[in-house]
């Protein structure tokens, strides 16, 4: 009751108040995205994204060297570019593209929506930094509350709780999950005379934002144990995540599954959790989400973003694949340059149409995904996304086919004898397969050998071996599939 | 004006059509063509390991890694047998640590400034003490006497800081620590490679460096022990090597250095460390200090003028080892590290370089740092500095 009441204040006092006095619209802009159930964000007609598209081509060829030169070279001026087809054309851009060009030949010439600023992702795999402008930042802001109250039901003020993956502080120097009381850190500031200090003004804004607004609990990451954790640590994440009580708990999929397995061992009551739980960082194997779901006794509902461009599709209660923003971004799937048939598995490409201070057209994120245009049970119209993992930890079967790591991951942990595993593929005969055993039993090596052969094709050397437990990558993600063989050439 | 850059194979490599540009030899240098030489030597000439066969070739092998410990003891104005070769500065404080510390927890006065290798050791077996520091990293030498009245059992302290660049008044630090009664180690990892060092003038009891800071192969170092310390100090490592006899339940030492050099060494290693300070002494080690405070001089002054760059450390023009911490606003420092690199070919450090609780002590967050050698150049810091206004111009 009291919650229902403070998110209530939260939402027609606070925020916004918050939204005039930081000159912020993202408040604004969130109300306007979430009406007439998502339509705005999800559903606009092809004719106003085309609108959009076109308005954001013709910026980029005015103010931006890198997409000119590229135009010029393809002759593919933006008054050529009529259509979604024309716009195909285009060449996607990489993130070697931006790795060589950023930041001057990929941002605009002229600075429309001020202040700019830096934005790094934490990168798996690689690290990218790309520059939002203060509206994008906004909308970037917009879309990651829509993405929970579209998965959801969360409104700022409910509480919230997240388990990110574990950052390297002392290498990457990235800051911590721990940070000070909002009123401690006023106190001490005006104390000492520094609360119009630019940095004090925006960490205040950021704590405010964090512990009031979205009542955000950070728990530790699971930390160098990787895959295999103690009973009592887990016991204590329970505990923790019962007394708090959160509306949404996101964490990283091998969290989620390492709790709910425990749980399901030990018949263990679910913690108290009002909403519903999200993966964060990577999505969850659909084994992964039966076993959550079952243990948690909540639904568990995908989101699909990334630092570089925010939140881009959410899960509506139907649960039936994401629902993009379509109404600022324009998403692609292409195989091998071309788009692919309803339904057909192709790398990702999106479009920001609301970044103009670093537009990204045809931006290939690195995912491998499906999209469907068949109308999802919920009545919202428009395309829905499904993302089956990394392109570059897809490995290819032996008749040819894309095998995604989602396939791979669930082939390997619906085994009552594997409680993870990390396969790594140095080329096309030759596979590396760690197996950590479940509870403490041996997994039966010439048995998952065989499947794997089965799948990825008999000419496939694997050397298989029990491991005490799988360790996440550097950036805390763990990466259950490694594919080292010309990931690039599969789609 | 030195001309080293002839000598270092890996300037030739183009990456995007143009050169590397190496600024993190505060974390690693890279190689002359004489120091693979003598790696490829070593092996192509035939190896054997060292002081154990009566073969020629053992002989020949043994005599030439002796040889390195002469030219480590010349270099640094000690003794052979008080060299005892390491794998890195780190093994050989940790080495230090385990022998000054054997018979009781050591108490041990020394800076938050400090690489972890030279504070975390010391913090794990025994308590630690703290010289304070300015914010540009000059220790307060008056609280020196106040410090050492509570006898510590060793002052450790580096000649350079790795962080800020600071170069630390070790002379009078010795001074006063031996008035006290007090022994101090030098660590002189961020120090080797850019001024002369010897033990006698500095009169220090202990001083550590490894190899790759210094041009030389990665996993050597050493660790000089001051003659009237061999005796009294008993091995850390125990095995093979370092016995003269042994039996089930006890064994003999070897003679002093051997007796702390456990295991087969890193025999080419050692040959190669050896031609590496061969190398930087034929080029000067005066010569070499005037290169590099040209440069950091330059740096510094250039990077000063980036109204969006923070430096940290020393003002420009003031005396310090030739690396500069920065931080430029509103962009994280592995962003930056990632920009010039992938722009410029730049190669720059960020994080927390090591020293995280001097960075926490400062209230900064992590930083990037460049850091030079004898190869470098101005025309490679112009570059630095005109992809930095790339980045910083559209902020």
């Amino acid at each position: 009751m009291m919650s229902q009441l403070y998110s209530k204040l939260i939402g027609s006092l606070a925020l916004p108040w918050v939204s005039v006095l930081t000159h912020s619209n993202f408040w604004q802009l969130y109300q306007r995205l979430r009406r007439d159930s998502f339509r705005e964000a999800c559903a606009p007609s092809r004719d106003e994204q085309l609108d959009r598209l076109q308005e954001l081509l013709r910026f980029a060829y005015g103010h931006v060297p890198f997409y000119r030169e590229r135009m010029d070279a393809l002759g593919l001026p933006p008054k050529s570019i009529r259509s979604f087809e024309d716009f195909s054309r285009l060449t996607p851009t990489t993130k070697a593209d931006i790795a060589a060009n950023f930041p001057d030949r990929l941002t605009a010439s002229e600075q429309t929506y001020k202040p700019w600023r830096y934005v790094s992702t934490s990168g798996t795999v690689e690290r990218l930094t790309v520059i939002q402008d203060f509206r994008k930042r906004d909308l970037v802001r917009a879309t990651q509350l829509l993405a929970l109250d579209s998965a959801t039901g969360y409104q700022p003020g409910m509480r919230y709780m997240e388990i990110p993956p574990d950052i390297c502080r002392n290498v990457c120097g990235v800051a911590d999950t721990v940070e000070p009381g909002v009123f401690g850190y006023f106190l001490e500031h005006a104390w000492a005379r520094k609360l119009t200090d630019p940095e004090v003004v925006s960490n205040l804004r950021g704590m405010i934002e964090r512990q009031l607004i979205y009542r955000l609990k950070l728990l530790p990451s699971f930390g160098a144990e990787g895959l295999v954790q103690q009973p009592a640590t887990l016991d204590q994440y329970l505990q923790q995540i019962d007394n708090y009580r959160p509306h949404v708990l996101k964490a990283l999929p091998a969290y989620l599954y390492l709790l709910a397995l425990h749980m399901q061992e030990r018949k263990l009551p679910p913690p108290r959790i009002t909403g519903g739980l999200m993966p964060m960082g990577s999505s969850a194997s659909p084994h992964m989400k039966a076993v959550i779901e079952s243990a948690f006794g909540r639904g568990v509902h995908e989101d699909y973003g990334c630092a570089e461009l925010g939140a881009i599709a959410a899960e509506c209660g139907s649960k039936q694949g994401l629902h993009p923003f379509a109404g600022l971004f324009f998403v692609e799937i292409v195989r091998n340059g071309n788009a692919v048939r309803d339904g057909q598995l192709g790398r990702v490409l999106i479009t920001d149409l609301y970044n103009y201070a670093m537009p990204l057209l045809r931006y290939d994120i690195g995912d491998v995904g499906i999209l469907r245009r068949d109308p999802c049970k919920c009545g919202l119209p428009g395309d829905r996304l499904e993302i089956h993992g990394r392109l570059q930890d897809c490995l290819v079967a032996g008749d040819g086919d894309v095998v995604t790591p989602d396939r791979l991951t669930d082939l390997m942990i619906e085994r009552s004898d594997v409680l993870g595993f990390q396969l790594e593929l140095r080329d096309r005969r030759q596979a590396f397969l760690q197996v950590v055993p479940r509870n403490g039993k041996t997994a039966n090596l010439d048995e998952i050998r065989k499947l794997m052969r089965d799948l990825l094709g008999s000419q496939l050397e694997i050397q298989a071996r029990h491991v005490p437990t799988v360790l996440p990558e550097p950036g805390g993600k763990f990466r259950l599939v490694k594919n080292a063989s010309a990931a690039n050439g599969i789609l | 004006m030195l001309d080293a850059r002839k000598d270092f194979p890996f300037l030739d490599r183009r990456v995007n059509g143009s050169p590397l540009i190496y600024f993190d030899n505060a974390a690693t240098t890279q190689k002359p063509r004489l120091v693979m030489d003598a790696l490829l030597d070593v092996y192509s000439s035939g190896i054997a390991n060292v002081h154990r066969a009566v073969s020629f070739l053992a002989e020949e092998v043994t005599e030439r890694f002796e040889g390195g410990r002469e030219t480590v003891a010349r270099f640094i104005g000690a003794q052979s047998r008080e060299v005892v070769f390491v794998r890195n500065s780190t093994e050989g404080i940790n080495v230090l640590c385990g022998m000054l510390g054997r018979s009781r927890p050591l108490r041990v006065l020394t800076t938050t400034l400090e690489h972890h290798s030279n504070l975390l050791p010391w913090a794990a077996h025994g308590q630690v003490d703290f010289l304070p520091w300015t914010p540009d990293g000059r220790i307060d030498l008056d609280a020196l006497d106040e410090k050492l009245a509570a006898k510590p059992d060793l002052v450790a302290i580096a000649r350079a800081s790795n962080f800020l660049g600071v170069l630390h008044p070790v002379r009078e630090i010795i001074a006063a620590s031996h008035a006290a009664g007090v022994p101090v180690l030098v660590d002189a990892s961020q120090s080797i490679a850019h001024e002369r060092h010897d033990v006698r003038e500095l009169d220090c009891d202990f001083l550590v460096f490894s190899g790759h800071k210094i041009y030389g192969p990665s996993g050597t170092g050493a660790l000089f022990i001051r003659n009237d310390w061999l005796e009294t100090l008993r091995p850390f490592f125990i095995g093979g090597s370092m016995i003269k006899e042994a039996h089930a339940l006890s064994y003999t030492e070897n003679d002093i250095p051997h007796r702390f050099e456990a295991g087969t060494p890193n025999i080419e290693g050692a040959v190669a460390l050896a031609a590496a300070l061969d190398y930087i002494s034929s080029l000067g080690m005066e010569s070499v200090a005037a290169h590099e405070a040209e440069l950091i001089r330059y740096a510094k002054c250039r990077l000063a003028q980036l109204p969006a760059v923070a430096l940290l450390g020393p003002a420009p023009g003031e005396p310090c080892a030739p690396l500069v911490p920065f931080q430029v606003r509103g962009l994280d420092p592995g962003a930056v590290a990632k920009l010039l690199g992938n722009r410029a070919n730049v190669i720059v450090r960020s994080g927390f370089l090591c020293a995280q609780p001097a960075h926490d002590q400062l209230g900064v967050g992590p930083t990037v740092r460049a850091s030079f050698g004898i190869y470098n150049t101005k025309a490679e810091i112009d570059c630095m500095i005109e992809t930095l206004q790339a980045i910083v111009r559209v902020m």
